[in-house]
């Protein structure tokens, strides 16, 4: 059966772009496989209005939602939210991933209550280092490449068919690998090595969800 | 000369403002889409003990038992 993702990317600011970046891999894999149909909401494409057409239409099972957030709401282009209370009754029975701040302690737990059977977060602000230098090519910034691989990790892991607590702990034993091993051996010209690990350890700390762990991408 | 003593919590909070005050002050972290946050205001947090401050030190505090844990000493 064909598992049905949904992804928001909007790209309009310097941080929105950076996940934009991170997503990148994952929308090129997913577009290349027969078992997935992806519905790529990209850049003003990533509005409220396309978002629930789409949740509707195409019935996904997987949403990864990208942008900017807060406790009550998940933004898209422009920062327009696309996810609040008033529309959160679309994640029922869905598996919900926000790469965004602080959603998942309010919002997480009310689409949960509403019928989401997972819902994926932070509990704090999503924290990432930059290489001022490359903001206007995310994908060659050495500095995020660690918050990239954590993201990565935690989307392959849940793709490919594990469950929503193996992806978790996966992604957590990433970003203490990354906390470990980096700087060890890369230059790092601006010393930012310990403000990289900290976001990293940031992030860690706050990665959590609400609801089924045992719930997989169907 | 008597020296002062430090209950865990103030010993912690001092143990991340020594290492955030080893670092160049203007260097920034990026917080979602609230832009950026300076080291030296990271610094005004831990000092003035507000929430984000206090998450923090247990950040920091969580970093330095990962680091101590692994096999990879950076």
């Amino acid at each position: 059966m064909v598992k049905r993702v949904l992804i928001t990317r909007p790209n309009h600011d310097i941080p929105t772009s950076y996940l934009h970046d991170f997503a990148k891999e994952l929308v090129r894999t997913l577009k290349k496989s027969k078992d997935f149909h992806i519905s790529d909401l990209e850049g003003p494409k990533a509005n409220r209005e396309m978002f629930c057409e789409c949740v509707r239409d195409e019935n996904p099972g997987f949403v990864f939602l990208n942008g900017h957030g807060n406790m009550e709401t998940v933004a898209g282009h422009n920062d327009e939210v696309v996810l609040d209370k008033r529309n959160s009754e679309l994640t029922k029975k869905r598996i919900i991933y926000a790469l965004s701040c602080d959603s998942l302690e309010k919002l997480g737990k009310y689409c949960v209550k509403v019928g989401a059977k997972v819902y994926i977060g932070y509990r704090a602000k999503f924290m990432m280092v930059r290489d001022p230098s490359r903001e206007s090519t995310p994908s060659k910034d050495k500095n995020a490449f660690p918050f990239k691989k954590a993201c990565h990790t935690l989307l392959s892991s849940l793709i490919f068919g594990r469950s929503v607590k193996d992806s978790i702990e996966t992604t957590k034993k990433e970003y203490r690998n990354s906390i470990r091993s980096y700087g060890s051996s890369e230059d790092d010209p601006f010393g930012d090595t310990p403000l990289i690990r900290f976001a990293l350890a940031w992030n860690l700390e706050f990665l959590d969800f609400e609801g089924d762990s045992c719930a997989k991408i169907d | 000369m008597k020296g002062k003593t430090l209950n865990l919590e103030e010993s912690q909070k001092e143990l991340v403002l020594f290492r955030f005050r080893s670092l160049n002050p203007e260097s920034k972290i990026t917080l979602g889409g609230e832009g950026e946050i300076s080291v030296r205001k990271v610094i005004d947090h831990i000092e003035k003990g507000d929430d984000f401050g206090k998450k923090v030190i247990r950040v920091q505090m969580n970093m330095l038992k990962v680091l101590s844990s692994g096999v990879n000493y950076g």
